[in-house]
This record gives C-alpha cells, structure tokens and sequence, in this order.
C-alpha cells in the first residue's frame, strides 16, 4: 500500500515537473561578446534558473565573435534559416538584407508587452524610423550609451620637458609632433619615439566611420570641416570626398608621413598593436578611447613611471574648424527572427528584455554577482577591480542588454582609479571626452544602404587616399581630379544619389 | 574498404554541388535553394563586370604562378639534399626544423615577419638604419609586397613540399645508384640521370595539382599580409569575395565565383593533364 502511495505520489511529482517544463518557452539569444577577453558564462550560471524559475524561459545564450568574425557567423547562421530567436546585429548590410528576405519579425507588437523598457529606450521615433521598412519596426534599436569617447592623449611630461605647450592648431600639431620625435623626449639617447599613433580603423564603438583613413584621422578632416562621409548642405549634397577642403586635409596627414612623426607601421598596425606602443611610450601622442586608456593606464606607468597625459580638445583648422569626429545617436541593435515570432515567443522575449531593464536583471546582467564582481557604495553600482576582468566579465556577457548608459552607471563603469601615484577620474574623462570633441552628429548615415559594389566603392575611396598620404602617388590638381574622375568608375554618382534619396525622405536632410 | 571514402567524397564534396545552383539563383534562405528565384549569369556578370576583375585576376595569377615557379624547385633541391647526405642525423634535424613552419599559422608568420620587416623596428629595417639606408616599407610598397607573399610561401612550405620528393627518392631503386657508381658516375651525374628522372612522375603530379588550383593564390596569407597600400598588387580573387561577397552577405555572388573557379582550374587540369601525356608521358589519370 505504502510502496504503491510512493509511486503514485512520484508519478504525480513527475506530472507536475513535466508539466512546468512544457510551459518553458526556449529562447536562443546570441549577442555580441561584451568582454571578449572573457568565457561565457558558466552553466550554472544564476541567471540561467532565475529567468526560468521567475520568467518561464529556458535561456540558451550563444556569445559572437566580435567584429566581422561574428558578422560573418550571423550571415551564416541566417543562410542555413537558422538564425537565433532574440540576436544582435551590428552589420546594417546584413539587417537590411534579413529584412529584404523576410527572416526578421517586426517587433511593433512586443513595444505594449514591455512598457518600461520601450518608455526609456524605444519612445524615439526619429530613431526607430533607422530601422523601420513599409511601416513596420524590425529591431529594438538602443539608444546609444557609449559614444564620443575618444580623443588625442598627448604627454604632459614630454611636452614640460621640452618646454612646448599643448597644440591648439594643425600647425602646433605639427611642431610638437616633429619636437616628440626629434628632440628624444624620453631622453634615453636613442630614436624611438614618434609624434603620433594612429592606425586606420572603422570600428563602429563610439565613433562613427566615414569613407577614407578611419576613425583615428578623422580629427584632421575635422579641421577641415570634412569630417564623416557626407556633407550634409542641403542645397549642395555630396560626398565630403568631393571637397576641395578633403583634398587639404589629406596634403596634411601626407605632411605628417613625410615628416616622419607618424609611426610608419601606421598602415600596416592594428588597434592592438598601437595599444602596445603607447603603453610602452612610443608616442607623444596618440588616438585612444577613454576605455581603452582605462584598459592600458597600469602597464603604461609600469613602463613610463614618470609620465602624465592630457586629453587635447581637436586641433583647429586654417579656417578655425575642428572636429574630433562623427557619431551616431543610435546604440545597439537586436532583432528577432521571423521564425521566433511565428513560433510565438514574442512575449517570452518581451519579458526577458522588460526584466533586463531594471531591478534584479539589470543588476544580474549588467553588474553580475553582487559583492563578488560589483558593490554598491552608496548606491553606486561599482566594479570590484580585484576580480579579473577574464573572470568577472564571464557574468556580464549580456550586459549591453541592461545597461542604460546613466550618469550613475558611467561612474561605476569608469570609476576613479590611481595608478603610478596619479589619480584618473575615468568618468570625468569621459564627459571631457564628449563635450570638448566638437563631435558631428551623424546618426542620418545609418539610413543610407550599402550599394551593391560596396566593396569595391570602399576599397577605391581607401587606397587612393592611403597612396596620396603614404606619398605612393603625387597629390596635385591633375592627379587628384583624376581619382574624382575614377569615382565614376565605380558608379559612385549612384551611391551618392541613393544616400541623398534616403537622407531626404527620412528628414535627416532637409 | 573503399566505402568510407567514397561516402566522404558523396556527402562531403560532390552533395554541396548540388546546392552550388545558387550561384545562378537569387538565394533567399527562407525560401529555400529551390525556392529561390533564377536569376541567369547575373551574378557571374556582376563579378566579370567588377571594377577591378582585370586585377584581382591578374594578381591571383602572378602570385600563383610565381609560388609554383618558386616553390618546387627549392623543395626538390632539400629533398634531393637530405636523400644525399650520408649524415642521417644531421637530415634528420634539418627536415624537422624545415618543415616546422608549415604548422605555424599565417598569423604568426604576419608577426615573425613584422619583426623583420616592420619600418619602425624590424630587424633588417634596423639593419639597413645602421648602414645608412633608408628603410625600406616592405609590407606596404607595391614593388616588395607580391616578392615577401612569394618568398614568405617557399619559406613556410619548401620542408613540406620536400617529403613528397623525398619520399620519391627513396623509392628509387638503390642499385641504380650503386651501379651507376660502378661505372664511374660523380654525384652530380647520379643526381641528374637518376634522382630526377626518378621523381618525375610526382612532380607531374604535383605541378598538376598546383595547376588545378591555380585561382587559388592563398587566401589566408594574402588576408593577413595585405593592406591598403597594396591592394593593387595584393587583393586577389578570394580576397574580394571575402568583403564583397561573404561581409557584404551576398552568398550567391560568392558561389559564383567558387563555381567560375572551379571551372577554370578544372578546364586547366585536363589540359595540362593532356599535356603531360604528350610530352613527358606520364599523368594524373
């Protein structure tokens, strides 16, 4: 009797176990490694039986590569129809595409099922029309809550040392560049040292690329008041490349290479390998972003104990311009597939993300374990710096699904640290950063499509004006209208015709 | 025996020909390879008619060709090296240590060789500094960039290559050897009337192979080693794949290609196949 009550009571156990696992609903997020030097997180990770305990959902999280290894995953994944439920994209060819070829859902229903999260992050309708087609909104797309965060750090100790003063200009610039790499500011008797490091990126992380060198020289087109890709005149749209003040700008970062004062693996040199140099103190002046200056400070006064930076504001052109860049308003991107919302899991990643957005999921995501890998002195979210990045960042690989980009948040972000007996108030750093850089809103390029030989259309624009600044080829009117000429070639009039189309219609030009 | 492979070659290279019919569709994933719209030759035009398709063929041909032409004969001179010496230890260490760098990935030779060559601080740049001379920017300048693809290649590959030769020699028969040393013929002559013609056969196999894939002019090494600078001499055809193709998301455009390739050096392996028989009167099949 006892032994047949026991089985009855498991099978009744059992029922009821399988009956909450039946109303689990799977969901598959894969997003972008937010601390690539970091592991996933761990199978037992809280978060994964509080979401389901709490919201019904078996969450199953795939990390991307980032940069263009995880672009080229996500294609993948959406050519074998095979794409996650709940995904980020950072490639807008690619989300024009999924939504050309029907595989993402619009998200238009699931905006009343989340009533916190879309007062605070998708109330923008001049944001969300970046990522509408036919009426419909195909993606949550955040606004942005790091941008602007770069600058040119320059050494204050060489430039006591050698009796200069921060540069203002382009021609202060110059001089102090060719002083740093003349004048051994380091004093250690040998030639090692270089006026400037940049190398040619268009990582989309706070700045927004333009056609030509990249982000790290986009201060010197700045100066010329040719910043980005587009010149937004609405009597006289064009791409900037057509400027006659482009061509200026590009005769001096030509003089800088010439000079000497630009280390001359700039071309070849990755971001990682310009990070290595500053630290070993290389330059006198370098591009960095305030968190990857956070990332480098300790190895940088291991090896220069002495040493002390500055953030210079952009240097000012002939005509008094400067600019340190363009940027976009618009933050992350996620997206939900066709097939989730057919499957109807619509609300399970409504609730996912509300819970993301505040309390306990926002702590869980975007901190992780409290008084292990955060505090809150005060009230203040803090890092727990004793914890290693590689370790700690394992539990915040979501982060960018909580993180709102507040004052508070960025203080606990880029908290006030000392290294090498100086004190740095990172989040200080970072409003410098931001407001002194003259930075040009640029969000209005996100509408503008790729064209169909984008590839090509880059590669034109880049090499030309790498080979004009390396000296490779002459730069005078006959050789520059030819390269405006060749823009024909590779049907450049059409690109630009679209761009200004696209700009028009979405009230961006006006 | 056989089954094994030959279900390798049906699941693992001749189905995805099935699927290689979206080079000349308009693949939509949703709708599936038989779903998708025809498009015709609209992608192969589209790759014919690029900006650039006179180069990047031109370049994927030189580099090539350049790696054949200078990539076999080292690899015969270290067989034939190591098959003479009487020192068993001393070819021993050497064919170890030549053929290490074939493992290494093209990563770290893009690292070995920015620390030679690197303008700022390589070590022959360092070199050329301390004699006086300018640095010379060998990864960025049109005129050495396609010479340190080439010889970076011989470098990484001439150990490996080499054990295919290697292995050919010693299956020559050793009284030839022996005989031809009785009536009175030097090492060099022993080398040139026996080691060669012995290994001629793998060498048409090997120069066949390479022919096969001759379209083929490393995309891994090239995407490591290029940059802006010598894009004119350096993008190949896979390399423009890569970023119009395969980052632009236009998966059709990218099977296009593969297929235009593997047309070509097919076209171009039954010819030198041909040719083989004609002339040296062996081939691959």
């Amino acid at each position: 009797m006892r032994i047949g009550f026991r089985i009855l009571f498991s099978l009744m156990v059992c029922g009821s176990l399988g009956q909450a696992q039946a109303n689990l609903t799977d969901l598959s997020v894969a997003l972008y490694a937010a601390n690539p030097e970091a592991p996933a997180p761990p199978a037992n990770w809280e978060v994964y039986r509080i979401v389901r305990d709490k919201l019904g959902i078996n969450l199953k999280f795939t990390m991307l590569p980032t940069g263009a290894d995880g672009d080229n995953r996500l294609g993948a994944l959406a050519a074998a129809n095979d794409l996650p439920d709940l995904f980020e994209v950072r490639s807008l060819a690619l989300f024009d595409r999924l939504v050309q070829q029907g595989q993402l859902a619009p998200v238009n229903n699931l905006f009343s099922l989340m009533p916190k999260r879309t007062a605070d992050r998708y109330s923008n309708t001049r944001r969300n029309l970046l990522v509408t087609s036919n009426g419909q909104i195909y993606g949550f797309l955040e606004p942005v809550t790091l941008s602007r965060q770069y600058g040119i750090w320059v050494r204050k100790d060489w430039l006591d040392k050698l009796g200069l003063k921060a540069p203002t200009t382009l021609e202060e610039f110059f001089e102090v560049a060719k002083a740093f790499t003349e004048r051994d500011p380091d004093g250690n008797g040998r030639n090692d040292t270089y006026g400037f490091g940049g190398v040619i990126d268009f990582d989309t992380a706070g700045i927004l690329p333009g056609l030509g060198l990249g982000n790290h020289f986009q201060w010197v087109y700045g100066a010329y008041g040719v910043a980005g890709t587009w010149n937004y005149n609405p009597k006289a749209f064009a791409a900037n490349v057509r400027e006659a003040n482009f061509r200026k700008a590009t005769e001096y970062v030509r003089r800088l290479v010439e000079a000497k004062v630009i280390d001359p693996d700039w071309v070849t040199m990755r971001r990682a390998d310009l990070r290595t140099r500053w630290q070993q103190g290389r330059y006198g002046m370098f591009f960095e972003s305030v968190g990857g200056l956070q990332a480098g400070l300790q190895n940088f006064h291991a090896n220069n104990p002495n040493a002390e930076l500055l953030l210079l504001p952009p240097p000012k052109g002939p005509e008094g311009k400067s600019s340190m860049g363009t940027y976009s308003s618009a933050g992350w991107l996620y997206a939900v597939s066709k097939r989730a919302m057919d499957a109807g899991k619509g609300s399970a990643i409504a609730r996912f993300l509300e819970w993301a957005h505040s309390g306990e999921g926002y702590f869980l995501l975007g901190w992780g374990r409290y008084k292990t890998d955060y505090t809150l002195p005060n009230n203040v979210p803090t890092v727990n710096t004793q914890i290693p990045i590689s370790v700690r960042g394992s539990y915040t690989q979501m982060r960018w699904l909580a993180f709102n980009g507040n004052p508070l948040e960025m203080r606990g972000r880029y908290p006030e640290i000392s290294v090498g007996g100086r004190k740095y108030v990172m989040y200080q750093l970072m409003a410098q950063a931001q407001r002194q850089g003259n930075w040009i809103d640029r969000t209005g390029d996100l509408i503008v499509k790729a064209a169909s030989n984008q590839a090509d259309l880059e590669r034109y624009v880049s090499e030309n004006l790498v080979q004009f600044a390396l000296g490779q080829r002459p730069i005078n009117d006959s050789s520059w209208n030819q390269f405006l000429s060749g823009l024909r070639n590779i049907r450049f009039e059409q690109y630009e015709a679209a761009a200004e189309k696209a700009l028009r219609e979405s009230g961006y030009l006006k | 025996m056989l089954l094994p492979g030959l279900l390798y070659f049906l699941i693992f290279r001749y189905w995805p020909l099935w699927n290689a019919q979206i080079a000349f569709r308009d693949f939509q994933p949703t709708l599936g390879v038989w779903g998708s719209p025809w498009v015709g030759l609209q992608h192969f035009l589209e790759f014919f008619n690029s900006y650039y398709f006179g180069q990047l063929l031109t370049n994927t041909l030189v580099i090539s060709l350049a790696k054949i032409v200078l990539g076999i004969p080292p690899a015969i001179l270290l067989a034939i090296a190591l098959h003479e010496t009487s020192r068993r230890f001393l070819a021993r260490v050497v064919q170890t240590i030549s053929y290490l760098p074939h493992f290494l990935s093209w990563v770290i030779v893009y690292g070995i060789l920015l620390a030679m060559l690197s303008p700022s601080e390589g070590l022959v740049n360092s070199g050329l500094r301390a004699l006086g001379l300018e640095p010379v920017p060998f990864l960025t300048s049109t005129t050495t960039f396609q010479p340190v693809v080439v010889l970076s290649e011989v470098w990484k590959e001439t150990g490996w290559s080499a054990i295919l030769f290697l292995a050919a020699l010693l299956s020559i028969n050793p009284t030839l050897y022996e005989a031809a040393a009785i009536d009175g013929a030097s090492r060099w002559q022993q080398v040139r009337h026996i080691s060669l013609p012995g290994i001629m056969d793998v060498l048409v196999l090997v120069l066949l192979l390479k022919i096969g894939s001759i379209l083929d002019a490393g995309f891994h090494q090239i995407f490591v080693l290029y940059s802006l600078p010598v894009y004119s001499v350096g993008d190949i055809i896979d390399t423009w794949v890569y970023r119009q193709g395969i980052q632009n998301f236009q998966f059709s455009l990218a099977t296009a290609v593969g297929l235009f390739k593997g047309i070509i050096g097919l076209v171009l392996i039954v010819v030198a196949n041909r040719l083989a028989r004609r002339f040296v009167g062996t081939g691959l099949y």
